[in-house]
């Protein structure tokens, strides 16, 4: 016996399918497809297969790039937790009635185009900038100091933008905790520091781990950051790509190290996933 | 009232964080109405970069070019994401999982591979990059975003009041019309409107797939925020933080209504 | 020629369409014909049988509820009449028709929702005008049907509300309204009265059952409330793990369940297990551990199969001695508590068997006994049920 024809399942689903099949699916394959291949001498692609980029990559070079964005993505990531779960909790255990406003006030920023708070942050820093400006005035220094185009410089812009995405995770997490485990704690004798460690930090362990995906991922690929502040000095792996493409023009290479990057993130997200699973599993025992 | 110390820190700290996330902002906003060009010293009011910026015809058009391609992908991003998530939400069906990861996918890989994937397409396809390519990589990294938002309002929506619908002889369609938009509208709304801010402020994937006629707002920042600093930018990023504003709050007041 | 030889032909067809027309016709004013008719229906969700091979037919203008626990099947049967599911095999008839092919938008059926399902962003009024509105019903007519549905449903002051601000009686009512303004051959209800609390649950009983008799239209009915399934139901049709256990009015439901299941899921039972051993018209002796037991049997049951033997709580009775009036049912047990239920006395007794009996007795008739005491249990011989095992 047949069901009557459902053409609503046909046209909900089938423009996403094929929009994503063509523009993201087919173009994540091609770069795969191209990763593997060799860089003519006019800078197009000889479609012979290789590994050669791959091999490449591994010159110390090479992996040196990408251990120093690793470390600046994980710097980040830690500046941004530092920051941001205090922060979060005072928000959420701040009164009800204040809460939402001052949640609204730390996505405000960040509905502002990154680039603009990268460029700001170059106001404030630069040579014949803000501060510098500020401390020649009162006297404290007599010549302006270098505070742009350095890791350091970096650093800030990346904290700076990533840090909404580590305080709303956070926050969610925080929030959610029910407040009677913590008199229950201490209830039982545990004093604050104790309980910190023994019930929220646990308890709340889902919002780290959803704000350091949410920083890490993104922290690793923000090419314009490093490319204004920290100069030409630091060339970090989202520079590295853009570079192959666009100025090297060794698309197989570039494509090789995108391949490299993808994989790296989605082993991050498979730990990620790997990690909450289990714990779900626990929390259902 | 008297704050315990514990409450006085958490103030303090808190006032600190908002320094750090305001103080970039302010002085921005601050310097955009500075007379002075070269340095940072306020040597008196002025509107003057304001006015030079409306006469700045590369920035100008740069604006309509992330105005049109906006709206266009907000357009088109709502239509396909909230299709997608009402499918998803009512059909069961094989490959639903890998029609899931595809769209979700999106979200999580490193925004530039996404760039470079798509230029790789469209040089392959031999297609000339312009506003065309825009639209295709705006609608795409936007599509999930409205799929997550929309598929957010769907999980309070009652699934019978389209059975109950139908069962009152409205068909499919009328349903959708009827019974289904006007519930997940807020949802609908939210996401056209992230749809927008992604796409006007996105840095990223434009890089890749602008042509050179086709400059956006951000891209044209990022070139001039490259050649060194002007008071013009200041205007200009001021503007475009004065229109996301406004834009948030339209979206806060219409929540606010439907409360 | 041709044209008496036609015009004969014509006569000839007239009578036949005439004849058919008037039996059909009169068929349907006697309603002899089902309203609703379920031919073998089944439902599969993968391998798990949901609905199992259920035919039933429901009268012009009759209440018949579906009863049986949650995942009993009977909300899936409700859902397939409505076109919401598709059976994996069988038919469903409405008044004659084939509806299998039909999309539920199609089927003149309405459904009043366990949630009530009422449009959240629309009024009163434009929830129960909806059905009319997609029918492209004229204006000044549904305002007039609108009108007098709320009236019905006594909300015609509230017809500007939203559903948030209504009680969940007044959505009940709503909710009613809207499905009955559509005027459906056939109301389905889903546990209509499920969220309602125990005082207004009564009440919306009432009123149901009142409203289905003046309107004369069928009502399908699901509930996992056996009392109220008991008071409302001109037939009941019980249900258990996708089957169909049993079809009746409720009187025939609670004095002669056909099962096993029947019997304890509607009001209380006692049940003895025996063994079948002789058959004397529509009555059967069983062998209940050495003591023979008589009881009306229904249905088939083979002798030296294994029974049980039914007992409502209320029929049964206990004396200190054997009774002679009992027809030989009388059985020794033992005492073991009694509770006090308010109108009537619960007395649980063991039995020889070690089974435990309960007996219900109003608080005036009542004999002393104390733990441990021997009593007899004894029953009228019509008020035992022999059920297949």
């Amino acid at each position: 016996m047949r069901r009557p024809p459902d053409f609503a399942r046909w046209w909900t689903l089938s423009p996403v399918t094929v929009w994503m099949i063509v523009l993201f699916l087919l173009p994540l394959i091609l770069v795969l497809a191209v990763s593997f291949m060799s860089r003519n001498i006019f800078g197009g692609i000889e479609y012979t297969f290789s590994l050669d980029n791959y091999i490449r990559y591994f010159d110390p070079l090479y992996l040196k790039i990408l251990w120093v964005s690793c470390q600046l993505a994980f710097l980040t990531t830690v500046f941004c937790l530092l920051i941001g779960y205090p922060f979060a909790y005072i928000i959420a255990r701040s009164p009800a009635k204040y809460r939402n406003v001052l949640l609204l006030f730390v996505i405000v920023p960040f509905w502002t185009n990154s680039l603009i708070r990268t460029y700001a942050w170059i106001i404030l820093l630069r040579t014949e900038g803000v501060i510098n400006t500020i401390l020649l005035h009162i006297g404290i220094i007599d010549k302006p100091l270098t505070m742009l185009y350095n890791d350091t410089a970096v650093l800030i812009g990346l904290v700076y933008t990533m840090l909404p995405f580590m305080i709303l995770p956070l926050y969610a997490s925080i929030e959610k905790l029910d407040k009677a485990l913590l008199e229950a704690a201490s209830d039982l004798g545990a004093r604050p520091r104790q309980t910190f460690w023994k019930v929220t930090l646990p308890l709340t362990a889902p919002g780290i781990m959803a704000g350091t995906l949410l920083v890490f991922i993104p922290a690793l690929g923000l090419f314009f950051i490093p490319d204004l502040m920290g100069g030409s000095k630091a060339i970090l792996i989202g520079n590295l790509i853009k570079n192959q493409f666009l100025t090297a023009r060794d698309w197989p290479f570039g494509s090789a190290i995108s391949i490299i990057l993808m994989a790296l993130t989605l082993l991050f997200i498979a730990v990620y996933v790997k990690i909450s699973k289990d714990k779900a599993g626990k929390d259902l025992m | 009232m008297r704050l315990s110390f514990g409450r006085k820190f958490g103030v303090f700290y808190a006032s600190l964080v908002y320094l750090f996330l305001y103080l970039p902002i302010s002085i921005l906003i601050l310097y955009s109405f500075n007379r002075s060009k070269l340095n940072a010293v306020w040597t008196g009011f002025t509107t003057d970069w304001y006015v030079r910026l409306f006469h700045n015809d590369s920035i100008l058009e740069a604006a309509k070019t992330s105005l049109t391609v906006a709206v266009i992908t907000t357009i088109g991003a709502t239509m396909i994401g909230t299709l997608a998530a009402v499918g998803m939400y009512r059909y069961h069906f094989r490959g639903k999982i890998a029609l899931e990861g595809l769209v979700f996918l999106p979200i999580v890989i490193p925004e530039i591979v996404m760039g470079i994937s798509m230029l790789a397409l469209f040089s392959q396809l031999k297609v000339s990059l312009g506003i065309m390519t825009l639209l295709a990589a705006h609608i795409t990294f936007s599509v999930p975003f409205v799929m997550v938002v929309v598929r957010a309002r769907l999980a309070g929506f009652d699934k019978n009041i389209e059975e109950a619908a139908m069962d009152l002889g409205a068909k499919p369609w009328t349903t959708f019309l009827k019974v289904t938009l006007p519930v997940i509208a807020p949802g609908v709304i939210a996401g056209a409107l992230l749809t927008f801010t992604l796409s006007i402020d996105d840095v990223v994937i434009s890089f890749f797939v602008a042509g050179p006629g086709s400059t956006t707002l951000p891209l044209k920042i990022y070139s001039m925020v490259k050649f060194g600093v002007t008071p013009e930018i200041n205007a200009l990023s001021t503007l475009m933080l004065l229109a996301t504003l406004l834009i948030v709050l339209f979206a806060e007041r219409l929540q606010q209504k439907e409360k | 020629m041709e044209i008496p030889a036609r015009g004969f032909d014509f006569v000839l067809n007239m009578a036949s369409f005439l004849l058919v027309y008037l039996t059909l016709g009169s068929r349907r004013g006697l309603s002899l014909q089902p309203m609703v008719i379920l031919q073998n229906l089944v439902k599969q969700y993968g391998s798990q049988t949901v609905v199992n091979d259920v035919s039933l037919e429901i009268r012009q203008g009759e209440f018949l509820t579906l009863l049986g626990p949650s995942g009993c099947g009977k909300t899936t049967t409700l859902r397939m009449i409505a076109g919401f599911e598709h059976p994996t095999s069988g038919q469903i008839m409405l008044d004659g028709e084939p509806i299998l092919k039909t999309p539920p938008y199609e089927r003149n059926v309405n459904t009043v929702f366990q949630n009530y399902a009422l449009f959240p962003h629309m009024s009163v009024f434009d929830n129960v005008a909806f059905g009319l509105r997609v029918k492209r019903v004229r204006k000044a007519d549904i305002r007039q049907r609108v009108g007098d549905a709320l009236k019905m449903v006594q909300l015609e002051e509230f017809a500007g509300r939203k559903p948030d601000q209504l009680s969940g009686g007044q959505k009940q009512r709503v909710a009613i309204a809207r499905a009955l303004v559509n005027n459906p051959k056939v109301l389905l209800l889903d546990e209509p009265l499920g969220a309602l609390d125990q005082k207004l649950r009564k009440q919306m009983q009432v009123e149901l059952k009142h409203l289905q008799k003046r309107l004369g239209i069928t009502f399908i009915f699901v509930t996992h409330d056996q009392e109220e399934a008991l008071t409302m139901s001109d037939r009941i049709a019980v249900m258990n793990g996708g089957v169909l256990e049993q079809v009746g009015t409720p009187k025939d439901i609670y004095e002669f369940p056909e099962t096993g299941f029947v019997a304890e899921f509607i009001g209380e039972t006692n049940l003895i297990s025996g063994v079948a051993k002789e058959r004397n018209g529509s009555s059967v002796a069983v062998d209940c551990g050495g003591t023979l037991l008589r009881g009306a049997a229904k249905n088939e049951v083979s002798l030296g199969g294994n029974v049980l033997v039914a007992v409502r709580p209320e029929r049964a009775k206990l004396s200190l001695q054997p009774d002679a009036d009992a027809g030989g049912t009388d059985i020794a047990a033992e005492f073991t508590e009694r509770i006090y239920v308010g109108s009537s006395i619960r007395t649980m007794v063991k039995l020889q068997s070690g089974a435990s009996f309960a007996v219900v007795e109003s608080p005036d008739r009542l004999i002393d006994a104390g733990a441990g005491d021997r009593l007899y249990v004894s029953w009228k011989p019509e008020h035992a049920v022999v059920l297949k095992r």
